[in-house]
């Protein structure tokens, strides 16, 4: 349930926007903090492991079962990433957030879909160098960056 | 699909907040539903006609 109990006065004496109040009772929302919470320990993790699984991918040619563990260990994160998503979509009481969610994950998934696609065609004809799929998830994620943002623009210039 | 929150809401001098707290809602997702960006599911809808005493009917009219 999504705690209320806020005045104007709420995002200082400046700028005491509605939009600044909204923004806030989100952050309040118990479900849009457990999904930042576990996506931050998730990304933390994500970005101390990244280095040293590339290090090893690029520089050892003969890795060492640790090493074989961390290469394989890296890839799970894209899984994290869907099962935070997932538990946020199920703990999220507000529908149309939700709704806002799955249009930017959908956006997003068509353009990387298509993204790869096109290059991979390209790819095959020897037009361009090759991409190492390594970084489809990476990229991915910051095209859902970029639609979240832009719908969440959309959404505060439908208000004013 | 056409609907007359806005209306019910000024007939109880209720703000988009005041709504949306008594729904559990954001106040974006009442604006959403006013302005027809977006429909509420049928669980929400319910809620809106059951919070106001009357029928989805009488809440949310088909555009056809």
């Amino acid at each position: 349930m999504m705690e209320r109990t806020h005045t104007m006065t709420d995002c200082g004496s400046n700028n005491s926007t509605q939009g600044c109040i909204d923004a806030r009772l989100r952050f309040k929302n118990p479900a849009v903090r457990r999904y930042l919470l576990r996506l931050i320990i998730a990304s933390a993790i994500y970005s101390v492991a990244f280095f040293p699984t590339k290090y090893i991918l690029n520089h050892i040619h003969h890795p060492s079962h640790w090493n074989h563990f961390m290469t394989f260990w890296l890839p799970t994160f894209p899984i994290a990433f869907i099962v935070i998503t997932g538990l946020y979509l199920r703990e999220e009481s507000d529908e149309y957030w939700g709704t806002l969610l799955q249009r930017a994950m959908l956006c997003s998934i068509g353009v990387t879909l298509a993204f790869s696609s096109v290059w991979g065609a390209l790819e095959i004809q020897g037009h361009i160098r090759h991409f190492p799929l390594f970084w489809l998830f990476d990229m991915f994620v910051a095209i859902y960056a970029v639609f979240s943002t832009i719908f969440q623009i959309q959404n505060r210039m439908r208000d004013e | 699909m056409n609907n007359r929150l806005r209306v019910l809401r000024a007939e109880r001098e209720w703000s988009q907040a005041d709504l949306a707290d008594r729904l559990e809602v954001s106040r974006q997702s009442v604006n959403a539903i006013e302005t027809g960006k977006y429909d509420p599911s049928l669980p929400l809808a319910f809620r809106i006609a059951r919070l106001f005493e009357t029928s989805i009917e009488a809440i949310f009219t088909d555009e056809l």
